[in-house]
């Protein structure tokens, strides 16, 4: 397969140099290459959730902001190989323990990617949530499902209550 | 990204999930760079960095060992923590960086392989992005993003790399899909990149399916498994199975195998390792 492709570049390529010589003395030719390079962006659509559990939540000891309500990270990638998304929590002091704080995600992976699909707990080393083994050239949203868990470990102080906060950061990386 | 969990003493009438608005919005060029060089040679590039958010974010910039599994996972490592590690070869400056939005920045990274040790080494250098000023008076302000800049250096040319098609395995997933795995082994010095296709043809030739593979790398030593997740649903019969790879070589790795469906049960650690 290769070889006939080979080949046919290779005529290709004759005609196109023999058509210069044949008009040198009115015309020239000038070749524009673009040199793409691999990039990546990446998008925190959103900065922060706040869950308040309600009474149902604390029954079921959990309190999750799933689907259209997670937190959402867009990427955007030319790379051929695709892009992986990693996340981690490497706070110092995590307010809320890791063991307690879930993630997965519903959004499927590119090409023959991966994905978390069953919550996992966060760690302080990256986990890969989502993967794609393909270009994304148009702007996808991976979506966060959070759950927090062992919701009666968090004492509320008196008044307006107590703010439990961890960092989570995403990273993006190409092979 | 942080995450705030808000513990009252009562209890909220309503579950609510609060997005706030988006606080970065970061590019990196290039996330990679793979570089054939002499040994000794001193090699300068350039990351550049763009802050295309609304607010001004502060870069700050590491290294990093990365590695990926044989089935395609890709993990961050310690700082020299792996055999083919590029720490103590790779240098950036700035190693931070302020970014009003809009602006751009440029880190110079200089770069050499040594003489002795792995043939070739990689690594990423990890552009950490987050807001110089974090919102007050809200809940779990917190956002960070991280891009990673890749980077292969080695003393192999491009065109004397060497992969091997180790097998090519059909194990059932339960229900009416399979997990067809094409394995492929680096057996030189150099890193490759692997592509292709797979294809399920009929008893008579006829393909009932197929599909592409993504692109993927095979570290040098390594051996790496391209997966095709599939629900056919095809009548019982025989099938014949078909891998065919690219890596870059003159010629391209064709792997075939006859498969009975429905497949017979295999073993769930098997399947599950298929899957994933």
């Amino acid at each position: 397969m290769k070889r006939s492709v080979a080949s046919f570049c290779l005529c290709l390529v004759s005609l196109v140099a023999i058509a210069p010589l044949a008009h040198a003395a009115t015309s020239g030719t000038s070749n524009v290459i673009l040199a793409a390079k691999a990039n990546v962006k990446i998008q925190i659509t959103d900065a922060s959730i706040t869950l308040d559990p309600t009474a149902t939540d604390y029954a079921n000891d959990f309190v999750e902001a799933a689907g259209a309500s997670g937190l959402r990270v867009m990427v955007q990638t030319n790379s051929t190989t695709g892009v992986a998304l990693l996340v981690r929590c490497d706070d110092a002091a995590p307010q809320i323990a890791l063991a307690d704080l879930l993630v997965k995600t519903a959004t499927a992976p590119g090409g023959s990617g991966t994905s978390i699909s069953s919550y996992t707990a966060l760690t302080a080393s990256d986990q890969t949530l989502w993967t794609t083994t393909t270009t994304q050239k148009p702007w996808l949203t991976v979506t966060s499902d959070i759950r927090v868990q062992n919701l009666g470990n968090y004492d509320a102080a008196t008044g307006s209550g107590t703010d439990y906060t961890n960092t989570l950061t995403y990273s993006v990386l190409v092979q | 990204m942080p995450r705030g969990l808000l513990i009252l003493p009562w209890v909220a009438a309503l579950a609510a999930a609060q997005p706030a608005s988006a606080q970065v919005l970061a590019q990196a060029v290039p996330v990679k760079y793979d570089l054939t060089v002499t040994p000794g040679e001193i090699l300068t590039r350039e990351i550049v960095l763009s802050n295309q958010g609304n607010e001004t974010v502060v870069v700050r910039l590491r290294y990093s060992d990365w590695q990926v599994s044989a089935e395609g996972a890709v993990s961050l490592a310690a700082a020299g923590s792996t055999p083919n590690s590029l720490a103590g070869h790779v240098r950036f400056e700035p190693q931070s960086i302020s970014l009003p939005p809009g602006e751009e920045g440029r880190v110079l990274l200089t770069m050499s392989l040594p003489a002795d040790g792995p043939a070739t080494r990689y690594g990423v250098v990890l552009s950490e992005v987050r807001p110089a000023v974090f919102p007050r008076n809200r809940l779990g302000p917190r956002a960070i993003a991280e891009l990673g800049t890749t980077i292969y250096l080695s003393r192999i040319p491009a065109d004397r790399i060497r992969a091997e098609f180790t097998a090519l395995v059909a194990a059932p997933l339960g229900g009416d899909s399979m997990a067809v795995s094409a394995r492929v082994r680096n057996a030189g010095e150099r890193h490759l990149y692997v592509t292709g296709e797979m294809a399920l043809a009929d008893s008579s030739g006829v393909t009932v399916r197929s599909a592409a593979l993504g692109t993927g790398v095979v570290l040098p030593g390594t051996e790496r498994a391209f997966t095709w997740t599939c629900a056919p649903a095809l009548a019982p019969g025989r099938y014949r199975l078909t891998a065919t790879l690219d890596t870059g070589e003159a010629e391209l790795l064709v792997g075939e195998r006859w498969i009975q469906w429905p497949l017979a049960p295999t073993t769930p650690k098997l399947a599950e390792r298929l899957q994933h």
